[in-house]
């Protein structure tokens, strides 16, 4: 569905944002996940058409993206969600959906107001529909991004950071929305919360410095730092200064903690069940140590 | 698809014009170029309106005299009102200039219209939609001008309402037609131009800026650009007064008096030529060609403005 061959983007002289990207991303719900700078917008914005890579090919849905048709066609059945949402204050949520129902097409006037009343009604928004978007909260000015996003019935739904300042409520609400629409679109969601890939992704890929350091499923991603996740409880000393520490629990008399690496064989830490936060992690300290 | 492209210009006018109208700047300004131009063309016909009709003034003998050469009261306030509409379009030549206004005014106040969609982030959402840029600046140029235009209409009506009021009271006679017809001429072939030259050109201009306020200042400038090209290139012949362009000096040549025709039977027919000479006997005559020539010139500026600035948009951000 998404082909991405060689992709490289380069701002101005120095800045290498993405350096020889190679993913083939299929139906369903697909992942990106990586540390902030990591490349992930400037690829998101690469596959949405709206920024021209330096090198390399990428075809969505078929259609070549560095032409301008391919591009046209690309979008009309994208659904974009950029991370910097912007919205017009003065207009109210519905006055901006039809809007954006225009522009992608949907012309018919009664299919249109269906639309987004379903639209609304979908993303918790229908009551405060007629409502000056100057008013909405952070989390439901975040709603009506991905409501018009959702218009249209997109065949690709691209969300750089949807859950970016919202509420733990509102992020499971919106993720199980995603996950409903992967069910009819292919879903790209790009995040720096692991949480929210390990409930929603069926594939994935970690991302730094703009190369891609793992793709495959969450499970192959949790496999690979199974043997290296360990519990260690202390008197209060820290753990050996190469263990990357994940999670840290004062105990009344001792100290727990979380860690991945290699401890020394005397130690007393006994093997954890890896999550994948803990297989990013893993992977990112591989990536930074260059193994 | 040329449809499809029509109705998506259509929408991004519509919400461009609804915008403007709830942030007001552009509405401000255009109705306070209205208003002081409207005020600057009655202030001399209210004045002399408000001293009332010479018949009041008349002694019986007087009346009778009137009387004898078929002129009742009824037709005397009727050429009073005749009279006061020349009046009015006399004073419409000195104050004209103050149109110019919109050339200076409307560039910052429209130079903020894409701006405005980079500031809110809103432009990074609009080019992930099956638009292209010249639906886009189509959609935009489309939505401002009909906001200026549409806004420009109310002190227009409140300017024939005051004149008609006035007169009503005065010479218990409406406005003519003829002073209608010749305010909308004007208004059409001068004053639309100015207003949507104004109105372009601000946005045309502030295509290149990133936020609204770093977009009036250019805004302005480019504003007294305008004003400055403007009455020198398309200044009527001879010496005007106030710099009255082509346009408005053909349509000011173009005025019939009805006064002077009203009078004509009663004085001495045939001596009126029914023409009231608003520029003076002297001036150029201006043809319809030049006309054409200065609104096909302006057109073809402001194309070139806006490929310049379709470019801009291609360039800078790839839509």
């Amino acid at each position: 569905m998404i082909t991405v061959t060689q992709l490289t983007k380069t701002y101005g002289r120095k800045v290498q944002a993405l350096r020889g990207v190679d993913l083939e991303i299929g139906s369903g719900m697909f992942g990106l996940v990586g540390p902030n700078g990591a490349g992930k917008t400037t690829l998101m914005r690469i596959l949405a058409g709206l920024l021209r890579p330096t090198s390399g090919t990428v075809s969505v849905l078929g259609h070549d993206i560095s032409t301008g048709k391919g591009k046209l066609a690309v979008k009309s059945v994208l659904g974009y969600l950029p991370q910097e949402l912007g919205l017009y204050p003065d207009l109210s949520a519905y006055e901006f959906l039809e809007y954006v129902a225009l522009l992608k097409g949907i012309n018919d006037r009664a299919a249109r107001r269906n639309q987004l009343d379903e639209t609304l009604e979908l993303v918790g928004l229908a009551v405060d529909a007629k409502r000056r978007l100057r008013t909405f909260s952070g989390g439901m000015k975040r709603r009506v991004g991905i409501a018009q996003a959702l218009l249209g019935d997109p065949q690709l739904l691209i969300v750089d950071e949807p859950t970016a300042g919202l509420d733990p409520e509102e992020r499971v609400r919106l993720r199980n929305l995603l996950s409903a629409m992967a069910a009819r679109c292919t879903v790209l969601l790009s995040t720096h919360i692991v949480e929210d890939i390990s409930q929603s992704c069926s594939q994935l890929a970690v991302i730094d410095h703009g190369r891609v350091l793992f793709g495959g499923s969450p499970s192959a991603l949790i496999e690979a730092a199974r043997g290296r996740v360990w519990t260690l409880t202390t008197a209060g000393e820290p753990p050996e200064a190469d263990l990357l520490v994940v999670a840290t629990i004062h105990l009344q008399n001792a100290t727990q903690y979380r860690v991945i690496g290699n401890p020394t064989k005397g130690s007393q830490a006994v093997p954890a069940e890896p999550s994948l936060e803990d297989g990013y992690l893993f992977l990112m300290q591989q990536a930074k140590s260059g193994a | 698809m040329l449809l499809k492209r029509i109705r998506q210009v259509l929408a991004i006018a519509r919400t461009e014009f609804r915008i403007g109208l709830r942030r007001g700047a552009v509405v401000v300004l255009t109705a306070f170029i209205g208003l002081v131009l409207g005020a600057g063309i009655l202030l001399v016909p209210v004045l002399n309106m408000q001293a009332g009709s010479q018949f009041d003034e008349f002694s019986a003998e007087q009346i009778r005299s009137l009387d004898q050469m078929g002129i009742t009261e009824t037709i005397f306030l009727s050429l009073e009102r005749d009279e006061s509409a020349d009046s009015t379009a006399l004073s419409s030549v000195q104050a004209w200039f103050l149109l110019y206004l919109g050339l200076l005014l409307l560039p910052p106040a429209t130079a903020g219209c894409i701006p405005a969609d980079r500031q809110f982030g809103v432009l990074e959402l609009l080019r992930s939609q099956p638009i292209d840029g010249t639906t886009y600046l189509a959609g935009k140029l489309l939505g401002t001008l009909g906001l200026v235009l549409f806004v420009a209409i109310f002190p227009l009506l409140l300017f024939f309402g005051v004149l008609e009021g006035m007169l009503m009271i005065t010479f218990q006679h409406g406005l003519p037609f003829s002073l209608i017809g010749f305010f909308l001429r004007l208004g059409l072939l001068d004053g639309v131009p100015i207003l949507v030259s104004g109105a372009a050109l601000g946005v045309l201009v502030g295509i290149a800026f990133r936020s609204r306020r770093t977009a009036v200042f250019p805004g302005l400038l480019a504003g007294i650009g305008a004003l400055y090209i403007w009455i020198k290139a398309f200044q009527a012949p001879g010496v005007f007064a106030n710099g009255i362009d082509r346009a408005a000096a053909f349509v000011f040549q173009g005025y019939r008096s009805r006064a002077e025709a009203g009078w004509d039977p009663y004085i001495e027919p045939g001596l009126t030529l029914f023409h009231l000479e608003l520029l003076g006997s002297e001036a150029p005559h201006v043809e319809t060609g030049q006309v054409l020539l200065m609104l096909a010139g302006l057109l073809t500026v402001l194309l070139i403005l806006a490929v310049c600035a379709r470019l801009w948009l291609k360039w800078k951000e790839d839509f």
